[in-house]
C-alpha cells in the first residue's frame, strides 16, 4: 500500500516532481484567487431577487388601508438572513412611489406587522401553508421561491428556468390580498389560477 | 507516473501553464470590479440575467440519512468528461479505473472489477445492470451528457428501495424535464483519444403542457495504448438516439415517456479458449453491440402528503461477440405510493415486477445451459419515516423480494437522522442488503487455458445450482456540516460484514482424454464460501471562496479484507483490485470574458493485484461562452502523464490498456 503521507509531501522516491507539481498547482491557485472576483456573465442568485422584488415593488398597488401612503413600504424577510442583507443592499437609498423602503428581517409570521411584502425563505418551506393561512386576511403581496407556492396559494412564485429567474403569479390570491398588479408584470408572468390560502380555491 | 516522463519535460509543462494563468491573469486585473446597480435595469432586462445560486432547495441530500453525493449538470459539463464513467471519478467512496477504450471497473467501497457485481445504475429509473453478471456494461450505458440533470450516488446498502444488487451503493442518473431542454443544442469537436464526437438535441412544446425533445449523438474513440506489447484493440464507436416527452394534463399530475435507440462497435481482445491445438488465441475482434428502451411513468400528487407513481418499461440489449452472443429482454412494472399519517409518520411502500427473458450462442470458452431462461422477480418494500421529535427522524423498512434463483429475499433497513441545527445533520444506519446470483453464477461454464512454465491446463470455471444470495450487513454513520456560508463538509464512515461471497475454490485436477492431446483439466466451481469486512472512510468537502470560483475535493480510505474461504481458492474479487486511498481536488473558476478554467486533480493509491503503482491524473478544461448562445472548450485529460495502467486484465482475459493524454476541442450552440 502507498501511503497517503507519500501524498501529502512526505520525502518521495521520484525526484521531489510531486512536490514541484504541488507547487505549480497553488502558484496556479493563488493567480487565479486575485481575479476571480472579476467580472462574468452570471450574477449571484440572491442579487437578482432582490432586484426581482424591488421590481414588484413598484408594479403593485397596495388599498388605502394597507398603510399610510406617506409612510414607507415594508419588505419583510421570513427566515432567510442571508437574503435580508441582499434586499437591504439592494433598495438602500431607494424609493417607490415617493416612499422610503424598509427592509425587515422576521422569524416568526406573528412579527409580519404592517409589512406590504412578505417574502417566505426557503427555511420556512415546511411552514407555508400556515404562514399563508396567517396572512391571507391581509393585504400583503407574499412572494417566495419554495416550491409550489402559488399552488398553494402564494402571490408571486419565483422560479428558475434555464438559469434565469421567471416569476408565476397568483391571479386570485392577489385580488383577495386587495393588490392590483399592473399589466407590464402581468405581462412578463406566468399566470396561474391558483387557491387562496386558507383553504377557499 | 512521472518516472514516464522527464523532469525536463514536467517542468517545461509547468512553466508553461504558470506562464498561460499569468497571461490570463494580469489583463483579469485591469477590469473594472464594479457591481452594477440592480435597481436600473428594467424586470425584462433582471429576467435576462444568468444567475448561479448555491440555493439549499438545490441541496436535499444535505438531510439524507445516507452516504449520498449528487454531480451536478455542472459539475459534468466542467468536467469535461465526455463518458459517463470519468464523471463518476470525483464522487468519494467510488472507485473507478478505465480498463480499455471501453471498459471501466467502477463500484463503491471496495470489490472493484470490471465485472464488479454490487452496485445498482439506473438511468431514470430504468435498471441499466445486466443479470448476465450482476454487473453494468459500460460501454452500452450513455446518454447526450448535456441532457443530465444531475447524477446522485448513493454508497452502502439501498437495498430496502432498490432491491437486490444496490450491496454496495446506487448510481441514478436522472435526465432532465424535456421544459428545460427546449430549442436547439448542437454540439461537436474531436481530438486525440476522442477523434469525433458530435451531437444535436432538439425540444418543442405543444401548448404550455406538454414539452418534448429529440436527441442524436455520435462518438468515434481512440483504443488506448499497448501494456507490454499487446494492443488492446480496443477503438470503439457508438451512434445513439432517443427521446423523452413531459406532459402535465393537470397542475397534479406528471406523465413522461422517454426512449432511446443505439448501435455500436466495440473493440476488444479475448485470451480464447479453444477445444484444438493450441488450445488458446488471442482473438481481437469488432464487437457488436445495439439494444433500446421504452419507458412511461406517471406521477400524481395526491395531496400536499401524499403521492403515487407507476411507472412501466421496457428493455432490449444484444450484444455479439465471438465467445458469446447475449440478447436480452427486460420488462419492468413498479409503482409506489407515499402518505402521510398524521403529522409525524410518512408512509411509502410500493410493489413491482420484472420479467427478463435471454437468448444466447454460446462458445467452447462460454457455455451455458439453459441457453435461453426466463427470470422472474416479484418484490413490494415498506418503509415509515417517523419524526421523533422536531430535530429526530427514525426511517426504518423493508423489502421482500422472491426471484426464481433463490426463493425469498429480505432486505431491511433502520435510519436515524438528527438534526440540531439547520447547517448540522448527523445520521446512523444499520442495513442488510443481498446479491442474488447472476445467471453466469447459476448456468455458465467458463473456460480458460493457462500456461505457467512448462505446466498447462484448461481452467474450467462452473456455475452451481445451489449458488445462493451474497449478503452484508452495514453499519454506517455520517456527519455534514456547513461551518460558514458557502462551506460544507460530509464525512461517512462505515463497516460492512459479508457473508456468502462468491469464491472459487480450485477442484482436483483431472486428464480429459477428449483434447488431443489429452490435457489437464482445473475444476473450479463458484461457491458461497467467501467472507469479508470492509472499514471506510468518506470525505467531501465543497467551498466557494467567491461566487465564481468554487472548490470541491475528496477523500476515500478503504480497508478491505476478503477471505477466499479456503486455501486453494481465491475470491471473485481480491482485496489489491480496489485502492485504499483516493483523494481528489477541483477547481471551477469562472475569468473575464466568460472564460471558464477548471482543473481537476486525482489520486489513486496502488493496485497490487495488478501490480499497479499509484497515479496522479490531472485533467484540465479551458471554456469560452463566446456568445450566449455559443461554448468553446478545450480539453486535456491526464495532462501530466503521456501513459499509465489504471486496471488490470479481466477474468476473462481481456487485457487492460494503458490511458494516454488526451486533448480534444469541443463547440456547443444553443438556441
Amino acid at each position: 500500500m502507498a501511503l497517503l503521507s507519500e501524498f501529502i509531501g512526505a520525502p518521495r522516491r521520484r525526484n521531489g516532481s510531486f512536490r514541484r507539481y504541488l507547487g505549480l498547482a497553488v502558484t496556479v491557485g493563488v493567480c487565479c484567487t486575485g481575479f476571480a472576483a472579476a467580472i462574468s456573465d452570471k450574477l449571484p442568485e440572491n442579487r437578482v431577487k432582490a432586484a426581482f422584488l424591488y421590481n414588484f415593488a413598484h408594479f403593485v398597488e397596495w388599498p388605502a388601508e394597507a398603510g399610510a401612503a406617506a409612510g414607507s413600504l415594508i419588505i419583510a424577510v421570513l427566515r432567510d438572513d442571508d437574503f435580508v442583507d441582499e434586499v437591504a443592499r439592494t433598495v438602500a437609498d431607494k424609493t417607490v412611489a415617493g416612499r422610503r423602503v424598509e427592509v425587515r428581517a422576521i422569524a416568526d409570521v406573528a412579527d409580519v406587522g404592517a409589512s406590504h411584502m412578505v417574502f417566505v425563505g426557503e427555511d420556512a418551506a415546511a411552514e407555508v401553508d400556515a404562514i399563508l393561512a396567517a396572512l391571507a386576511d391581509r393585504h400583503v403581496l407574499t412572494v417566495s421561491d419554495v416550491e409550489g407556492f402559488v399552488v398553494r396559494g402564494g402571490v408571486i412564485g419565483l422560479y428558475k428556468s434555464e438559469n434565469k429567474l421567471r416569476f408565476r403569479i397568483n391571479m386570485a390570491a392577489a385580488r383577495h390580498a386587495g393588490l392590483a398588479i399592473s399589466s407590464k408584470l402581468l405581462r412578463l408572468a406566468e399566470i396561474v389560477d391558483g387557491p387562496v390560502a386558507g383553504g377557499r380555491r | 507516473m512521472y518516472r514516464y516522463l522527464g523532469e525536463n519535460a514536467l517542468s517545461r509543462i509547468s512553466r508553461s501553464i504558470l506562464v498561460a494563468g499569468l497571461l490570463l491573469a494580469l489583463p483579469a486585473a485591469a477590469l473594472s470590479n464594479d457591481v452594477e446597480d440592480l435597481t436600473l435595469l428594467s424586470l425584462e432586462e433582471i429576467m435576462d440575467i444568468e444567475i448561479t445560486s448555491v440555493s439549499r432547495s438545490e441541496e436535499p441530500w444535505f438531510e439524507a440519512a445516507a452516504a449520498v453525493f449528487v454531480i451536478t449538470a455542472e459539475d459534468i459539463r466542467r468536467s469535461g468528461a465526455t463518458q459517463i464513467p470519468d464523471v463518476l471519478r470525483m464522487v468519494p467512496g467510488l472507485q473507478v479505473a478505465q480498463a480499455t477504450s471501453s471498459t471501466w471497473a467502477v463500484s463503491a467501497r471496495g470489490f472493484n472489477g470490471t465485472f464488479a457485481n454490487k452496485l445498482l445504475v439506473l438511468i431514470d429509473g430504468r435498471s441499466v445492470y445486466t443479470p448476465l453478471f450482476s454487473g453494468v456494461f459500460w460501454d452500452v450505458q450513455d446518454v447526450l451528457l448535456e441532457d443530465i440533470e444531475r447524477i446522485e450516488v448513493i454508497r452502502g446498502p439501498g437495498g430496502t428501495l432498490w432491491g437486490a444488487n444496490a450491496v454496495n451503493g446506487v448510481i441514478n442518473i436522472i435526465t432532465k424535464n424535456a421544459a428545460d431542454t427546449q430549442g436547439a443544442l448542437i454540439m461537436g469537436g474531436g481530438g486525440n483519444v476522442d477523434r469525433g464526437f458530435g451531437g444535436a438535441r432538439w425540444g418543442g412544446a405543444v401548448g404550455e403542457t406538454l414539452h418534448y425533445r429529440g436527441y442524436v449523438k455520435y462518438f468515434d474513440r481512440d483504443g488506448l495504448g499497448d501494456v507490454a506489447g499487446r494492443d488492446p484493440h480496443d477503438q470503439w464507436d457508438m451512434l445513439r438516439g432517443g427521446f423523452r416527452a413531459d406532459w402535465t394534463p393537470t397542475e397534479n399530475d406528471f406523465v413522461k415517456v422517454q426512449g432511446d435507440i443505439y448501435q455500436g462497435d466495440v473493440g476488444s481482445n479475448n485470451d480464447v479458449a479453444l477445444p484444438i491445438e493450441p488450445f488458446r488465441d488471442m482473438l481481437l475482434e469488432s464487437v457488436r453491440v445495439s439494444g433500446g428502451n421504452l419507458l412511461g411513468s406517471w406521477h400524481r400528487h395526491i395531496s400536499q402528503s401524499a403521492s403515487a407513481s407507476v411507472q412501466v418499461y421496457y428493455d432490449r440489449t444484444a450484444r455479439d461477440s465471438f465467445v458469446l452472443r447475449e440478447d436480452r429482454d427486460t420488462f419492468d412494472i413498479d409503482m409506489q405510493h407515499q402518505f402521510g399519517v398524521g403529522s409525524r409518520q410518512n408512509f411509502t411502500w410500493g410493489l413491482g415486477y420484472r420479467l427478463t427473458s435471454d437468448d444466447m450462442r454460446d462458445s467452447f470458452g462460454a457455455r451455458f445451459q439453459p441457453l435461453s431462461r426466463n427470470f422472474q422477480l416479484f418484490s413490494g418494500f415498506l418503509q415509515d419515516q417517523i419524526a421523533l421529535t422536531d430535530e429526530l427522524r427514525l426511517t426504518i423498512g423493508t423489502k421482500i423480494e422472491h426471484n426464481d434463483f433463490t426463493g425469498i429475499e429480505v432486505q431491511p433497513s433502520g435510519r436515524l437522522q438528527w438534526k440540531p441545527h439547520p447547517d448540522h445533520v448527523l445520521w446512523g444506519a444499520v442495513s442488510r442488503a443481498v446479491r442474488t446470483p447472476s445467471r453466469a453464477e447459476r448456468d455458465a461454464v467458463l473456460t480458460s487455458f493457462v500456461t505457467v512454465d512448462e505446466f498447462s491446463a484448461f481452467l474450467r470455471g462452473q456455475g452451481n445450482d445451489n449458488f445462493k444470495a451474497e449478503d452484508v450487513l452495514a453499519y454506517e454513520a455520517g456527519y455534514r456540516v456547513r461551518p460558514a456560508h458557502r462551506l460544507s463538509f460530509d464525512l461517512a464512515i462505515f463497516y460492512n460484514d459479508y457473508e456468502d461471497l462468491a469464491s472459487l475454490p480450485f477442484g482436483e485436477p483431472f486428464v480429459d482424454e477428449s483434447f488431443d492431446p489429452a490435457q489437464f483439466v482445473v475444476p473450479v466451481l463458484t461457491s458461497n464460501i467467501g467472507s469479508a469486512s470492509a472499514y471506510g472512510v468518506e470525505i467531501a468537502a465543497e467551498w466557494r471562496p467567491v461566487d465564481r470560483w468554487r472548490l470541491a475535493g475528496g477523500y476515500t480510505w478503504l480497508d478491505l479484507d476478503i477471505d477466499a474461504g479456503a486455501v486453494n481458492a481465491v475470491p471473485f474479487s481480491s482485496t489489491g483490485e480496489s485502492a485504499s486511498h483516493q483523494v481528489n481536488a477541483r477547481s471551477y473558476l469562472e475569468l473575464p470574458w466568460s472564460l471558464e478554467f477548471d482543473t481537476s486533480v486525482y489520486y489513486v493509491d496502488d493496485l497490487p493485484a495488478f501490480d499497479i503503482s499509484d497515479y496522479v491524473r490531472l485533467d484540465l478544461r479551458l471554456g469560452w461562452h463566446a456568445t450566449d448562445r455559443l461554448e468553446l472548450a478545450v480539453v486535456g485529460q491526464n495532462v501530466t502523464d503521456g501513459s499509465h495502467r489504471e486496471f488490470g486484465s479481466s477474468i476473462t482475459g481481456t487485457a487492460a490498456g494503458a490511458v494516454q493524454r488526451s486533448i480534444y476541442g469541443k463547440l456547443t450552440w444553443r438556441y
